[in-house]
């Protein structure tokens, strides 16, 4: 069984900047500092409000993955979800017929825990993040 | 086998909104289009036809229709 720990709503934006102001508006505060990850191509920062969290992300290259969604105008890209064991997680949703996006890899938005993404056969991308660090 | 490669025209026009012409025109490069959303779209869209897994490393390969074409015959007849 594996349990799915829903984490934040992945939003990309062309501007870091931009954006956070028009979401403190909405009265997101930010949570912690903008962080860089060269892996992923991105830059981003976390945002709350009253338990919900978003992740702001802005690619760093146009061949960042952000970039087919913001041309499409989509901005709520992918849900992110904390998972005790993403090995074991991977495995359930690829049984289900999930294609895996992109292998597990440390990231820099969560202390170097792994991280992968699945596209869903709803068409949903997700996020899983390992929540302790593989040893 | 010709059904293969009409079917997967299909599904690529489909996705990238274009007329499904000759199959060897269908790449990636040609189509700007054809980015990493509808990427995969189109391999979700591949396996949920013709009933067959790619792995991680054959979904990033893939570069046009023919060879989507390849792997789907190399699958079902493996």
């Amino acid at each position: 069984m594996v349990k799915l720990e829903m984490h934040h709503i992945g939003i990309v934006t062309r501007s870091l900047e931009v954006e956070i102001q028009h979401y403190e508006n909405l009265d997101y505060k930010l949570e912690g500092n903008i962080f860089e990850d060269p892996l992923q191509k991105i830059r981003g920062v976390f945002m709350v409000n009253n338990g919900t969290r978003i992740e702001l992300l802005e690619g760093l290259s146009e061949t960042a993955p952000t970039v087919s969604f913001l041309k499409k105008g989509i901005q709520m890209y992918h849900q992110g979800f904390m998972v005790s064991n993403i090995d074991t997680a991977i495995q359930k949703f690829t049984d289900d017929g999930a294609i895996l996006v992109s292998s597990p890899v440390p990231a820099v938005a969560f202390e170097n825990r792994r991280i992968a993404f699945l596209y869903l056969k709803n068409r949903l991308l997700i996020e899983l993040i390992e929540k302790e660090e593989k040893r | 086998m010709v059904e293969i490669e009409n079917a997967v025209a299909q599904i690529i026009a489909e996705v990238l909104e274009i007329n499904a012409g000759s199959i060897e025109q269908i790449t990636r490069e040609h189509y700007a289009a054809w980015d990493s959303l509808n990427h995969l779209q189109i391999m979700m869209a591949i396996e949920e036809t013709f009933k067959v897994r790619f792995t991680p490393g054959e979904i990033a390969d893939i570069r046009n229709a023919e060879e989507i074409v390849a792997l789907i015959r190399e699958k079902l007849n493996g």
